[in-house]
């Protein structure tokens, strides 16, 4: 923390201001009394006593205000900005009541205008726009008001000059000190403020993820629960029944489709952290064992690509079932043989993203035919476009048809 | 070639399942059912009896849940295999069964071809796996200092990441230049090392927390 900041540094810096005040009117007093006549050496006096006084009372308010709770930094600049500017007056004034001897007009103007200067300069200082190169012309200013003095009075060693330098340079190193002081106080205050108000948000933002996460957690065990317990159990009796007592092929593939779908819809309910290879893997492996009986074998191309942070549940599902939906596309209506899963990184108008494509050798269709395969198409795409991906579809009669799904690495 | 016929015990409490799980072993000539049991009190009475190569468990018992059970057997019996019977074979549920002694699943509507292929693949020192379970393995398995033999061997950690990448088996084993039984084996022994690295880490829990040592 700086000097200034104390609020018991203040209060010295205060009294010191008070003693100066004092000690330069003894000073000003003996010299006025001996150089000016009496009624202009006594309005000399009347202004350093007016000038002595407002620093007492301004101590008195300063102290008022800290003990009713008015903001210490606030209290600190309004003192510091008052101070100047009665400073400033008592400069001026006793510029034209000394002036008389040299009847130097000049002179008086410009040690009016230095101390306008000043008082200029410390109000733009104390209360700084955010700029350091402002801050650091109002601290310079009154500095270059040294320069008309030289300009009107080259020659002449007059009471003013030195006085004038000498309060100016002093001027000078205190307002740099108390800029100094309010902007890292200010910057202090503000950069403790951001980090708390960060630091609060992060562990807000923690907690509420974790709250969110717990709470899928619980409700996708409670669902898991049910689906197991239940339908699922359900399902299975039933395609054992069903086998057992020899019901029709039909009933029996549509308990197994049945049982399938529910297995990728639990299976989506965890995105495995967008690990798409996983989640297709994963799939494969419900899916093989009826490929196999169906006579379609799979081959597996797939290179390591990426994770898709963006892939939540609802994303997998629509995922996963756009695949199963190309799969069972094959199965039904191709006559294929094989089926060649391919995943790879692919950019696609200057997006980064991921290509899987579905291959099979089998008949090939018309895709612009709205019947059978074709319309598998539209629900694929709208999978897609959902998923905010794209979806193709290359097909030739006799040599087989060509899916790809592509899916952005990072979605806007 | 024959093989020795292969003991198996059934805890399954669903009367239709333990029906279809029984035809399908007698439909096997080199697998035969040597007890079953519906209840947990009954299931622990016949694991404690012995006599069977490989144990076959349901999870969800009216009186107790089955991984006690499959605890149990682990403890009793080492060189026994205990498969879990299991609907989605979803990835905590299989870890879980794993870290308590399991070294292989069985889907409840696994065709009985399949499912006797498991259960002589899993006499044979192999296990089955799927993707997603590779994956959760390749998170959990982590190197552990404190107990040299739960780390993965690098040829371990290949399986695994092939495995986790969707290839099967038989793709893995071309891939890495290995047998499909290899896979298998190096699947069942990394299960070895997921128990023994729960074991490790409650250990060393344990001691960290002053009950042991």
């Amino acid at each position: 923390m700086l000097f200034v900041q104390n609020t018991r540094n203040q209060t010295w810096v205060h009294i010191a201001g008070i003693l100066i005040i004092a000690i330069n009117w003894i000073f000003n007093h003996q010299w006025a009394v001996s150089a000016l006549p009496t009624h202009r050496a006594f309005l000399s006096d009347v202004f350093h006593g007016a000038f002595l006084a407002y620093a007492v009372v301004s101590f008195a308010v300063r102290s008022w205000a800290l003990k009713n709770g008015y903001e210490s930094d606030r209290v600190w600049q309004t003192n510091v900005i008052a101070f100047l500017w009665a400073t400033t007056v008592n400069i001026v004034a006793q510029a034209w009541i000394a002036a008389e001897i040299g009847g130097d007009q000049e002179a008086r103007v410009a040690t009016t205008m230095q101390t306008f200067y000043i008082a200029i300069s410390a109000v733009l200082t104390l209360h700084p726009p955010e700029t350091r190169k402002r801050n650091l012309a109002a601290t310079l200013a009154p500095l270059a008001s040294l320069i008309p003095v030289f300009l009107i009075e080259p020659t002449r060693d007059h009471y003013m000059h030195g006085d004038t330098a000498i309060r100016l340079f002093a001027f000078a190193a205190l307002m740099m000190l108390i800029r100094e002081a309010v902007q890292q106080s200010a910057n202090a205050a503000h950069q403790k403020l951001l980090e708390t108000q960060a630091a609060l948000s992060a562990s807000n933002e923690a907690r509420r993820l974790l709250e969110v996460q717990q709470a899928i957690e619980v409700e996708r065990e409670r669902l898991m629960g049910e689906v197991h317990d239940g339908i699922g159990s359900s399902l299975v009796t039933a395609l054992a029944v069903a086998k057992r007592e020899g019901h029709s092929s039909s009933t029996i593939e549509l308990l197994t489709k049945a049982i399938s779908e529910l297995k990728i819809t639990v299976d989506s309910l965890d995105p495995l952290d967008g690990d798409l290879l996983a989640i297709l893997g994963n799939l494969r492996h419900r899916l093989e064992p009826g490929l196999e009986k169906a006579g379609l074998s799979v081959k597996w191309d797939v290179q390591l690509v990426p994770m898709l942070a963006w892939l939540d549940s609802t994303n997998t599902l629509q995922l996963l079932r756009l695949v199963q939906e190309a799969v069972s596309n094959a199965l039904v209506h191709s006559g294929a043989t094989q089926l060649i899963f391919r995943c790879m990184s692919l950019s696609q108008a200057d997006k980064e993203g991921i290509a899987i494509e579905i291959e099979d050798n089998g008949d090939g269709f018309d895709p612009s035919a709205k019947t059978g395969a074709g319309k598998g198409l539209e629900t694929m795409q709208a999978r897609a476009k959902a998923l905010q991906g794209t979806f193709a579809c290359r097909s030739t009669l006799g040599e087989g048809t060509t899916l790809t799904l592509w899916l952005p690495l990072r979605r806007g | 070639m024959t093989s020795p016929t292969i003991h198996v015990v059934i805890v399954e409490d669903d009367p239709l399942m333990l029906a279809t799980l029984s035809s399908i072993i007698d439909g096997a000539d080199d697998i035969s059912l040597t007890g079953t049991a519906v209840t947990f009190a009954t299931g622990r009475d016949l694991i404690d009896a012995g006599g069977f190569d490989v144990l076959l468990c349901d999870l969800g018992l009216p009186d107790g849940n089955g991984i006690d059970l499959i605890r149990h057997c682990a403890a009793l019996y080492p060189t026994a295999d205990i498969m879990v019977i299991t609907l989605f074979a979803e990835k905590r549920k299989v870890l879980d069964c794993i870290r308590a002694g399991a070294r292989g699943y069985l889907h409840k509507d696994q065709d009985a071809e399949s499912c006797v292929d498991a259960i002589r693949e899993i006499r044979r020192g192999g296990s089955p796996i799927s993707p997603v379970i590779a994956r959760q393995l390749l998170l959990h398995i982590k190197p552990q200092p404190q107990a040299s033999d739960a780390k993965l061997s690098q040829r371990e950690q290949e399986v695994l990441n092939t495995l986790a990448r969707g290839f099967s088996k038989k793709e893995c084993a071309d891939l890495l230049g290995l047998s499909v039984n290899t896979v298998g084996t190096h699947v069942k022994n990394i299960y070895a090392k997921l128990d023994v690295n729960s074991r490790a880490e409650a250990l060393f829990e344990a001691s960290n927390q002053g009950i042991i040592g």
